[in-house]
């Protein structure tokens, strides 16, 4: 076996292997032996059909290069059999063995193939110190508090039945309403009790205008034209009637910001230790976002400067890993994967800002799933080209740096995993198997390397202060506080200011139910 | 009976056990069914431009075969034919046999 390489662009490498004519002729006699068992010749056992035979029955060209299914199997194990020692005598770093190209192949002299190899990219890293930018760190003041303040007002205030006044914008309100077109009703557009928030803009434009001035137990007649984007073609642009009634009209009360507000959410004193804790929440907050954002401009700057050749199958499989991980976050949130690719593509034209709708069930005519899959990938290919980068530069910043995870701390996150995803064993099971203990490594690796980074630069900064990690800080553990019936939201204060700033990536779909 | 060479002589017979008895210099053909020893040699003889020392003949008896379709039986026979074993003076071949 003789193997030629030669260096090709992006990070490739084309190799040609060439076979002597006794290898070649012992794959072939193989091969044959192999087919002739698998094959039936009427008058012979399976195995023991002569060779000129055997090539009659599977349909041998006469002509040399003519299809000759002997050779392509000879082929294919001649190939598996000697691509890994060739990579091996090459000593490349292979990221992925294509298909060969076969130069020749003639019994009696022997063969050669080629192929194109794409190997492990190498990284040559630029600046990835003396960044010309610092942390940002916002600033907490009295106006903030006094914002969080007014949203937990929000979220405990309560609905109070109005009675007295008639309906305007912003009350909680149920009516019931009876929609007709040219004198019959239409399918979804009628209701008995339908819950709205008037002026929430859920409804078709004008509807809920018209509810502005009712009194509970009035009714209204009046008509409106469906828009000409609306979801449902049949009624797209044409005229309806609607008699509605107002069944209940609720207000929303804020309650006032005293001691007992304080009190009411959890084990404050009074409103000064609830301003108080709110702050410190909030400057922890705004600490951990710095850091979290300081580490993203550390990263950036060191891909931006750093110079990689990517081969395309690393960003193949990236797009790969981008599609596998929309499926699960939609599989979390529950909508439909095609339902998704449906909204996505198929009405991409006439996109609805908002989701005006009253009648469910919307047609998409002319909607190719294999189309959609094709531009979500070609949408996926940049975002993954620069996700590669950024993996290969962190990683080539950490061999630089000399970063190595021991096992212990690959354990301890294992552990920790065990506990968060108690009620998953697949992915449990995932994180200990080899594989699974690899891909922790890498990933606390890459994590141990950014925050070297910033430790680092914290250090050389001292004016800045300590910028811990929120989980780092044990005085802000969550606290469940008791659940507040007849709310708006029931959800404790202290969830609540976490949440405002968590930014998980979340995907809408617009086909939603009206009636 | 008078058949030409063309008609005695149907068509090679190639099997497991015809092409290993190749090896001993005697050739299996399906003759016709009336064709005798000295028609066949002279035919293989004309056919093959060879010499034929012995001629072994024989005649493959029709089979019962049965097969049951559902319910509605449907019983036959295969066809009857004749084999002729034909043994060429030694270091003599038939070319036809080779190829294959």
């Amino acid at each position: 076996m003789k193997v030629t390489t030669t260096p090709a662009p992006r990070s490739t490498m084309l190799m040609e292997v060439e076979l002597p004519a006794d290898r070649l002729q012992r794959s072939i006699d193989e091969s044959v032996r192999q087919l002739a068992r698998r094959t039936r010749v009427p008058g012979f056992r399976p195995g023991k059909i002569p060779r000129p035979l055997l090539e009659r029955a599977l349909g041998v060209s006469r002509e040399p290069g003519g299809p000759n299914p002997i050779y392509d199997d000879a082929k294919e194990h001649l190939f598996e059999g000697t691509v890994v020692q060739a990579i091996q005598e090459a000593d490349a770093d292979v990221l992925s063995i294509p298909a060969p190209e076969w130069v020749s192949f003639e019994e009696g002299s022997g063969a050669r193939y080629r192929l194109t190899l794409p190997l492990r990219p190498e990284v040559r890293l630029g600046a990835y110190t003396d960044y010309p930018f610092g942390i940002e760190i916002e600033e907490i003041d009295e106006a903030k508090i006094d914002s969080v303040i007014e949203q937990l007002r929000d979220q405990n205030a309560t609905l109070v039945p109005v009675e007295d006044r008639p309906a305007h914008k912003t009350d909680y309100a149920v009516i019931s309403f009876r929609g007709t077109r040219d004198g019959h009703e239409f399918e979804g557009g009628s209701a008995e009790r339908f819950p709205l928030v008037i002026g929430a803009d859920r409804m078709i434009p004008g509807f809920e205008d018209q509810l502005v001035g009712l009194r509970e137990g009035e009714s209204k007649t009046f008509s409106l034209t469906f828009p000409d984007d609306y979801p449902d073609t049949s009624l797209a642009g044409s005229d309806a009637q609607f008699h509605v009634t107002m069944r209940e009209i609720r207000a929303k009360q804020l309650p006032d910001v005293d001691d007992d507000f304080a009190a009411s959410l959890g084990t404050y004193e009074n409103l000064a230790a609830l301003r108080e804790e709110v702050g410190r929440r909030l400057r922890a907050n705004a600490l951990d976002r710095a850091r979290h954002a300081f580490s993203d401009r550390i990263i950036e700057f060191a891909t931006d400067n750093a110079t990689v050749e990517l081969p395309e199958v690393l960003v193949d499989r990236e797009v790969e890993v981008m599609h596998d991980e929309l499926r699960a976050r939609l599989g979390e949130q529950g909508i439909g994967y095609e339902e998704y690719l449906k909204v996505r593509f198929a009405q991409s034209e006439q996109k609805p800002e908002t989701e005006r709708i009253i009648i469910p069930g919307s047609e998409n005519r002319g909607f190719d799933p294999q189309q959609a899959e094709d531009a979500l990938h070609a949408e996926y290919r940049q975002p993954a080209e620069h996700r590669v980068k950024v993996l290969l530069v962190i990683g080539a910043i950490a061999d630089a740096e000399g970063i190595e995870i021991d096992d212990a701390a690959v354990d301890g996150e294992i552990e920790r995993a065990r506990t968060r995803y108690a009620e998953n064993p697949k992915l449990i099971a995932y994180f200990e198997s080899a594989r699974g203990r690899a891909y922790v490594r890498s990933t606390l690796r890459r994590t141990r390397t950014v925050e070297t980074l910033v430790d680092r630069w914290l250090e050389a900064h001292p004016e800045v202060g300590p910028v811990p990690h929120l989980e780092d800080d044990p005085a802000l553990t969550l606290s469940a506080a008791p659940a507040n019936d007849g709310k708006v939201a029931g959800d404790d204060a202290t969830s609540q200011i976490q949440a405002s700033q968590s930014t998980g990536e979340t995907v809408t779909a617009t086909t939603q139910r009206g009636s | 009976m008078t058949l030409e060479a063309t008609e005695v002589i149907l068509r090679p017979v190639i099997s497991e056990k015809s092409m290993d008895e190749t090896q001993r210099g005697k050739y299996t053909f399906a003759v016709h069914e009336n064709a005798s020893k000295i028609q066949i040699k002279g035919a293989i003889e004309e056919l093959f431009r060879v010499n034929v020392t012995a001629v072994n003949v024989l005649t493959t008896k029709p089979k019962e075969k049965r097969r049951n379709l559902r319910r509605s039986r449907v019983s036959g026979y295969t066809s009857p034919w004749r084999k002729a074993i034909v043994t060429l003076a030694s270091g003599e071949k038939i070319e036809f046999f080779e190829g294959i």
